[in-house]
């Protein structure tokens, strides 16, 4: 605040001389502004020309702050050893996480990880990425990408499964490729091996499609050499699945009391520990469990989660269907089946399915023709399949 | 000739050529004045600033200087004039 008659002209010097002043205020006979602390020490010959005087009203900002916070030295020791414990701690992972898996559960990759000694708590430094996705690829057959990388305390896994069928060649023995149903062959396209149906062939089950084993024939169809190896091939069929769904119409039906007991959890460092105990016993109830771990960015988890275990009461009353609302559930479990199907990419061409109730069930019963893509691996015994050359007259002659 | 019909005929901006002052009015809560020369007159009522040629003259309420430097200025306050004099 300067204080003084010349005060526009204090302004004036003031910006003359490069100060940086801002947010000025008139106050009687004063001038309230802001400036840094620097230009405020250069102010002091300016003040003396213009015969007023410079007060400080406040001081705002960092530095000020950092100052003032200097006579506590517990806070600025809290300071530091915060800024350790967070160095510390993110030299460990804290969160696996798994991306683009559908087929395996979060839960069964964990506990195959865990059991290869990759938990969390484990020293990133130790942590061996080509290992882990070694291990992967080789465990499951049908995963047929993996990769393993470190975001901050966090171990991120990428998986691709295999929807098609494709094997990963991580077998050497040859094989053929068999049917496993009965159909009609609508489409082949042989890459490996030697396909034995085409489209439009009805194929039973077991029936050979592509075979793995290679003749090689001379000019007079004379044999020459025998090869065995892996089948490769897209094959699709015509398929007739059975759809069969019974349930019966009298049925249990969950009614909750509305009491329940909550009990509060934290988990430091994999042990838990439970803040409340249970209070009350249920004949029969639900338990669900939520854990929620701690993070300071979307990367950075910390050992330390809080979760809450809710268990819920429930009674039961028997209660019939009526018939309506059996078709309805018949119907619905049907579409679910359907659709279940059309997400594994197979073609529903027709459904013939009928539902009828008696007194005591529901049944729904037919059949659903699909396109899929068939084809299961049936291995070579080479031993059993190996040919003699046959012998030509004239080497015969010369052995003579 | 005159330098103001100089740099109408030549269609010059007369900021640069005159070093006339640029004044931005945003409703009447605001306005930004460039090219001038220092301030004349400050309180919450009146500011009065001289420009290269003449004195501009903002009256108003609560009137403040958000910031100030050589080039430009800006400020505030519930503004209900603005006049210019020689």
């Amino acid at each position: 605040m300067f204080t003084g008659d010349e005060k526009v002209r204090f302004v004036n010097l003031c910006r003359n001389n490069n100060l940086k002043i801002w947010k000025l205020y008139n106050d009687e006979n004063a001038i309230i502004m802001n400036c840094d602390k620097k230009d405020f020490k250069r102010m002091k010959p300016l003040r003396k020309k213009c015969h007023g005087t410079l007060r400080i009203q406040k001081k705002a900002g960092l530095y000020f702050k950092a100052v003032r916070q200097k006579a506590h030295t517990c806070f600025l020791v809290g300071i530091l050893l915060f800024l350790l414990m967070g160095k510390l701690l993110s030299l460990f992972i804290w969160n696996i996480s798994f991306d683009g898996n559908y087929s395996y559960t979060n839960v069964e990759l964990m506990r195959f990880l865990n059991s290869n000694k990759i938990n969390n708590g484990l020293l990133k430094s130790d942590i061996d990425c080509d290992k882990i996705e070694y291990l992967l690829r080789t465990n499951y057959s049908d995963i047929t990408w993996v990769s393993a990388e470190i975001k901050g305390t966090k171990l991120i896994i990428h998986i691709k499964e295999n929807f098609d069928g494709y094997i990963a060649k991580t077998e050497t023995k040859p094989y053929d490729i068999v049917s496993g149903t009965h159909g009609v062959i609508t489409k082949i396209i042989t890459r490996s091996g030697v396909p034995q149906v085409k489209a439009g062939d009805e194929i039973m089950e077991g029936q050979l499609l592509v075979s793995g084993i290679l003749d090689t024939y001379g000019d007079n169809e004379t044999f020459i050499s025998r090869k065995f190896v892996q089948a490769d091939a897209d094959i699709y069929a015509d398929v007739v699945l059975e759809y069969k769904d019974e349930f019966e119409l009298v049925h249990q039906n969950k009614k909750y009391t509305g009491e329940k007991n909550n009990i509060y959890t934290i988990n430091i460092l994999g042990k838990k520990i439970y803040l409340s105990l249970l209070q009350k016993n249920f004949k029969l109830s639900d338990v669900v469990t939520t854990d929620k771990q701690l993070s300071i960015t979307d990367d950075y988890y910390l050992p330390l989660s809080a979760g809450k275990i809710t268990v819920r009461e429930y009674v039961t009353d028997e209660a019939v269907y009526s018939e309506e609302e059996a078709l309805g559930i018949a119907g619905n479990n049907l579409e679910i089946f359907i659709k279940n199907l059309q997400e594994k990419g197979i073609q529903i061409i027709e459904k013939n399915v009928t539902i009828e109730c008696d007194e005591k069930f529901c049944r729904a019963s037919g059949t659903i023709k699909v396109n899929r893509q068939i084809g299961d691996v049936q291995y070579i015994d080479e031993e059993a399949n190996k040919m003699e050359i046959p012998q030509t007259e004239e080497s015969s002659e010369a052995n003579e | 000739m005159s330098l103001e019909k100089i740099t109408d005929t030549l269609n010059l901006p007369k900021d640069i050529v005159m070093g006339a002052s640029i004044l931005h009015l945003i409703g009447q809560y605001e306005v930004y004045i460039e090219n001038y020369k220092n301030i004349i007159e400050f309180n919450e009522n009146v500011i009065k600033i001289q420009a290269r040629s003449t004195k501009i003259i903002i009256t108003g309420k609560h009137l403040h200087i958000e910031y100030f430097n050589n080039d430009d200025m800006k400020i505030k306050g519930r503004i209900s004039d603005v006049s210019f004099t020689v």
